[in-house]
């Protein structure tokens, strides 16, 4: 039996199986026509501008349809249509949303995995992020209301649909990316910039969350290309790898130099910190992948990620074509 | 009901307390007032009469409604005008009790997300104190200080250092996140729970910004108001003499949509005339190689604005990036898709957009600011480097330490500007920087200036010379006879 996906496949999932319910944990509660939608009917045809007035219409149309991708788009004051376009229509909001794929750290992945391309090893970056954003979001930003989302493919999607998040403009929303981002530039110079002393919390957490991790991580060989003795990086690994008592970063770094301890942190955010794409989170009028929908190119269904983040692995979600079988 | 000072201009008023007949005369005084520089402000003094009081008020307020309206039909007097009302602001919030500072902050920021750090506590059940060892006012320093025992050995000890706060501009305040995007995006506040907390003081950039965003936002609705009301306007006779002496008393900076003519030949060959970030980039270039791609946009539009064709601006990258040594200008091309990144900002790629040079505020939030991105050590060196030899120390030290306290405030246009008067003369005044080509055209004048300033002196000494030689051999004629 053939793996691509066929327009029957689509139709009979969208039929049988879409879950509305999965869209409706993502965006916020709001007259239903007020939202853009966007849909890629099949290979190169893609169209924006639609609305609908009801969730019924809505799935009759990817029912008559079946697009390969099915996107949501921002709140505007009336419904947008092909003459009527998010141009001409005000902007009324979007909820706000982090994506950050397996791609984006291509530059330190060290598992072999390129592009699209996912195992464990690298997956556990992505894992980080999420945790990082998470507790950022969270605690430093008093964010109550957050979503996560598999794209069904390589990536993830935080959306936040806190009311304060709603009308934040670009530059609002350039400043959370700014806040969150310790790595400039990811695919080319990757500068890493350390917050300022001001933003304590911040600063803790790049030690429990990424530098933790990279000390798990991490080899005797990375801890002497940092500069440490052979018997120093020895010590530190002893100290993380013990089991009757566990250590925090802090503690175990405060076994090295300042200077050691310096190079570890940006060394630990270069390998391990959150790749956020900008674009995403700063375009107000972005359309983003619906959860329930089909991935066409990956086939397999954009989905909430629902429990721990930490136990979540992209394998674990069966393809369309498993769906259907069952 | 909000404490807020008489002065605020951006208070709701239903009309003008004043007699039609003082229009124009409150306006006028307003603009040369402005012009000139000055800054004021309105105090009530215990012996002023409660009448007289509200009259000077009345007055303050109409003068300020008077050239809002008249500035509105015009986008260069509004521009104008929200410059030296944001300044004019500043210097009456510096000098304003703490508490109509907090009625300020609440009606520009709104009462939901200004609050004082005790009253924040209260909402959020946290102890700041404990937590972060904040308490409400910084006006107590905690400093190291070193001290030597009887033995002579050094040793460090605690000590309190009470320093005056006069305006509670060291009053830790809390404000939500979306108002002081600046300060969360580079990570310069403590962030909890939505609110970013430090020292009034930290915020004072953004107030600035936000009280001229709002300026902005009611010369806008002004002007709508005006449009709807056209020629049946009754004070379109007084509004139309408003703006004409406006138009004749305001020295324009040179407006959006820079003239290449302006700025000569020499902006394109001369990088000492550039805007320190664009110096920064192409040191970058010629150094690592690359640059990101907001930094290529960045000095791609720039050159471009310089007035660089496509070829001589293609021509720029294949000679000043390193990583293109050894490699031929043909084989450059072909490497970049025959330049199809410069082509693009032409508008001979893609959408066919012809793209503009981003101003500073752009710059800042998205690109590169010298200023704004720089860690301080460096902004000094780099300072330091590029004028010691044309500067007394005494006094690029001056400069440089006004430029650090611009930075520090996050005034980066007012940091580059003073950083633009070492050009010529560092202690006369220049114009804001707004725009990096803006800094050309100040820099062609600046130069230009000095350059016929030095070229008179010469002038001055050779001639003295002549004379002082002609009478020499004259003498020597007559000795000799």
């Amino acid at each position: 039996m053939s793996d691509k996906i066929t327009k029957k496949d689509l139709r009979d999932y969208y039929k049988n199986h879409f879950d509305a319910s999965q869209m409706l944990k993502v965006i916020v509660d709001l007259p239903f026509h007020k939202r853009e939608f966007g849909f890629e009917l099949s290979e190169g045809i893609f169209i924006r501008n639609r609305s609908f007035s009801s969730i019924g219409d809505f799935k009759s149309f990817l029912i008559a349809e079946a697009p390969s991708a099915v996107y949501i788009g921002a709140i505007y004051e009336g419904a947008v249509k092909r003459d009527k376009t998010i141009r001409d229509v005000a902007w009324e909001g979007h909820e706000l949303v982090f994506d950050f794929d397996a791609d984006e750290y291509d530059a330190v992945r060290t598992c072999g995995c390129k592009g699209a391309q996912v195992c464990v090893i690298c997956w556990s970056l992505m894992q980080d992020a999420a945790l990082f954003i998470e507790d950022t979001l969270r605690n430093d930003f008093g964010f109550k209301d957050l979503v996560w989302t598999f794209s069904g493919r390589r990536g993830i999607h935080c959306w936040v649909r806190d009311e304060v998040v709603i009308p934040l403009d670009q530059n609002q929303r350039n400043s959370l990316i700014g806040y969150l981002t310790l790595v400039h530039d990811p695919k080319g110079e990757q500068r890493v910039e350390l917050p300022s002393i001001y933003a304590k919390p911040l600063y803790e957490r790049i030690y429990s969350i990424i530098g933790s991790s990279y000390l798990r991580h991490t080899t005797i060989e990375d801890l002497k290309e940092l500069g440490l003795t052979k018997r120093e990086a020895g010590v530190v690994l002893e100290r993380v790898s013990q089991t009757e008592r566990r250590f925090t970063p802090r503690e175990i770094l405060s076994l090295i130099s300042l200077e050691h301890e310096q190079k570890f942190i940006e060394k630990a955010i270069l390998m391990r910190a959150a790749r956020i794409d900008h674009k995403v989170t700063i375009d107000i009028r972005r359309l983003l992948r619906c959860p329930g929908s089909i991935h066409g190119k990956a086939g397999k269904p954009c989905i909430i990620i629902e429990g721990n983040i930490s136990d979540f692995y992209p394998e674990d979600v069966p393809t369309l074509k498993e769906i259907l079988r069952k | 009901m909000m404490d807020l000072p008489e002065w605020f201009p951006l208070q709701k008023q239903d009309s003008l307390n004043v007699e039609r007949k003082y229009w124009v005369e409150e306006a006028n005084l307003r603009l040369s007032r402005l012009t000139s520089g000055e800054k004021w402000t309105l105090n009530k003094t215990p012996h002023l009469p409660q009448e007289e009081w509200e009259n000077r008020v009345s007055l303050e307020l109409a003068g300020h409604v008077l050239m809002r309206m008249a500035s509105s039909m015009d986008d260069r007097l509004t521009g104008w005008l929200i410059e030296v009302e944001g300044d004019l602001f500043e210097y009456r919030f510096e000098k304003t009790p703490i508490q109509k500072k907090m009625a300020i902050l609440r009606a520009l920021f709104g009462s939901e997300a200004v609050f004082t750090l005790s009253e924040f506590s209260r909402t959020t059940g946290r102890d700041l104190k404990r937590e972060f060892g904040l308490s409400e006012s910084s006006s107590i320093l905690q400093k190291q200080e070193i001290v030597y025992d009887a033995g002579g050995v050094e040793a460090r000890r605690s000590v309190k250092r009470s320093i005056s706060d006069r305006g509670g501009q060291r009053r830790i305040i809390t404000v939500r996140f979306d108002k002081a995007s600046d300060l969360v995006n580079n990570k310069k506040v403590l962030l909890v729970e939505g609110f970013a907390i430090a020292p009034l003081m930290v915020f004072n950039g953004t107030i600035k910004s936000s009280f001229e965003k709002q300026l902005r936002q009611k010369i806008r609705e002004t002007k709508e108001q005006l449009m709807l009301l056209g020629d049946k306007n009754p004070v379109n006779d007084i509004l139309d003499k408003i703006t004409k002496k406006m138009n004749r008393e305001i020295e324009f900076a040179p407006a959006d949509g820079f003239s290449i003519e302006l700025l000569g030949k020499r902006a394109q060959q001369d990088f000492d005339l550039y805007p320190p970030c664009i110096l920064r980039l192409i040191g970058d270039m010629r150094v690592k190689g690359y640059l990101t791609h907001e930094n290529r946009l960045q000095l791609g539009l720039f050159l471009k604005a310089m007035g660089m064709s496509v070829d001589d601006q293609l021509r720029f990258w294949y000679e000043y990036s390193v990583d293109n040594v050894g490699t031929t200008y043909e084989e450059f091309l072909e490497k970049s898709n025959g330049g199809y990144q410069v082509r693009f900002l032409y508008g001979l790629e893609g959408a066919g957009t012809d793209y503009k040079a981003q101003k500073c505020k752009t710059l800042q939030n998205r690109y590169f600011c010298f200023f704004k991105h720089t860690n301080i050590n460096n902004i000094v060196t780099a300072i330091e480097n590029r004028f010691h030899e044309e500067h007394e120390k005494e006094l690029l030290d001056k400069v440089i330490t006004s430029i650090l306290s611009s930075v520090t405030r996050g005034y980066y246009w007012d940091a580059c500007s003073r950083y633009l008067s070492l050009l010529s003369s560092p202690l006369k005044k220049t114009n804001t920087i707004y725009h990096p080509v803006q800094y050309v055209q100040q820099a062609v004048k600046k130069t230009e200036g000095k350059k016929a300033s030095e070229e008179q002196e010469k002038d001055k000494t050779d001639s003295e010379k002549n004379k002082t030689q002609q009478e020499t051999q004259s003498e020597e004629e007559r000795v000799s006879k």
